[in-house]
């Protein structure tokens, strides 16, 4: 893994952290990997945050060294069958989410930098553990976005359409 | 690390109870013994809710992602538990109990959270619509191969049989999910364009 890699994920998750705590980007728009990932990861955050509450209650996060020590404690965990899939890569980024807001309030108000450090340790998770399977996988642009990107109905209907004619067509031509 | 479709770990996941329900499940049923045979049936089928929530979860999130309806994140609300004291640090019993509660959490937390990410992605593993026309033109193509023409007409009315079987025992076991007669004609317009436009092209082939 290279460091433009590492720079990749940790925008994504710095992107994501600022989508949740909704922080105006300064910068360029967000790219459409970034878009698909934030919608997906927050509604998986949403989720996890309504369903895992009386856990999550337990979680004391006091400060950015007890968030790692929980991040890397749950991920170690949730990875360690070896299973990797895009499925549980948003789920990483979701509980990046749920930390972030369970840090003090005062903490964020504080140190505007809070989500950064978060998301360098998001960042290094993934890449450590996932960034292999990413790249073996298709990256970013052709796994995972292809993956999850909304399809609109009428596109997949007019999609359908043109492929049924395709086979009329070749029907066509050898009989 | 591998990457595998489906997930021992859901197994893993089911074989961990929830906090509340028994705390942990120190013992295996053994032959014989009734009273415990009862209690681990109810922490499986406790376990299987929980499970089937999780799946559910997932789902629900894959609904509204394909939908395009995710709401804008809230502000931040805090973290509500944080600023509670604790006052019981001294008492080293209590913090025990409280270290092993956290440490229940954070295994019960991982193994939603893989369960949710192997579900979702099993969700969107699922062939489209899109490709199922290809799908049926591969496998008309391999029938034609092997059987010829008539293995073609033998196998559609197996699946006109099958069709018929599987709509009629939907129905059955399902009386509450009859299509109604107010039901949204805009749900149907793109069905019966599609049969519109294949009946077309089948007249204008049978044209020329």
């Amino acid at each position: 893994m290279t460091d433009c890699e590492f720079m990749y994920i940790h925008s994504l998750a710095e992107n994501y952290l600022q989508y949740v705590l909704q922080v105006p980007a300064f910068e360029s728009a967000p790219s459409k990997t970034s878009r698909v990932l934030q919608r997906v990861a927050f509604s998986v955050q949403k989720e996890v945050e309504k369903n895992l509450k009386p856990y999550l209650d337990d979680f004391h996060v006091e400060s950015i060294d007890t968030a790692r020590i929980i991040f890397n404690q749950v991920m170690e965990k949730e990875f360690e069958d070896g299973i990797i899939n895009w499925g549980r890569i948003v789920t990483i980024f979701a509980f990046g989410g749920v930390l972030l807001k369970k840090l003090p309030q005062e903490q964020i108000a504080l140190d505007v930098d809070t989500y950064k450090q978060v998301s360098s340790f998001v960042a290094e998770f993934i890449m450590n553990n996932t960034g292999e399977w990413i790249q073996q996988n298709g990256g970013w642009e052709d796994g995972f976005t292809k993956k999850f990107e909304p399809k609109s109905g009428w596109l997949t209907f007019l999609q359908m359409t043109g492929k049924i004619w395709e086979m009329l067509f070749l029907l066509k031509q050898h009989y | 690390m591998a990457s595998a479709p489906v997930s021992a770990r859901t197994w893993e996941f089911a074989s961990v109870p929830p906090l509340g329900i028994l705390g942990s499940v120190p013992f295996l049923p053994r032959s014989g013994d009734n009273t415990v045979t009862v209690v681990w049936s109810q922490v499986q089928s406790s376990l299987e809710e929980d499970m089937s929530e999780a799946r559910l979860m997932a789902r629900d999130i894959i609904k509204t992602l394909l939908h395009d309806q995710v709401p804008q994140p809230a502000v931040v609300s805090g973290a509500p538990s944080m600023k509670e004291p604790v006052g019981v640090e001294d008492v080293s019993p209590v913090r025990d109990l409280d270290f092993m509660r956290c440490l229940e959490s954070r295994n019960q937390v991982a193994l939603r959270l893989a369960c949710i990410g192997d579900e979702m992605d099993r969700c969107l593993r699922s062939p489209r619509l899109v490709q199922l026309p290809g799908i049926a033109m591969h496998r008309l193509a391999a029938t034609y191969s092997q059987t010829g023409v008539r293995g073609i007409f033998r196998s559609l009315i197996g699946s006109l049989t099958n069709l018929r079987e599987n709509i009629w025992s939907w129905r059955v076991f399902t009386p509450g999910a009859w299509v109604s007669p107010d039901q949204d004609p805009g749900q149907l317009f793109p069905m019966v364009l599609l049969v519109f436009l294949l009946l077309g092209g089948a007249w204008h082939l049978q044209l020329q």
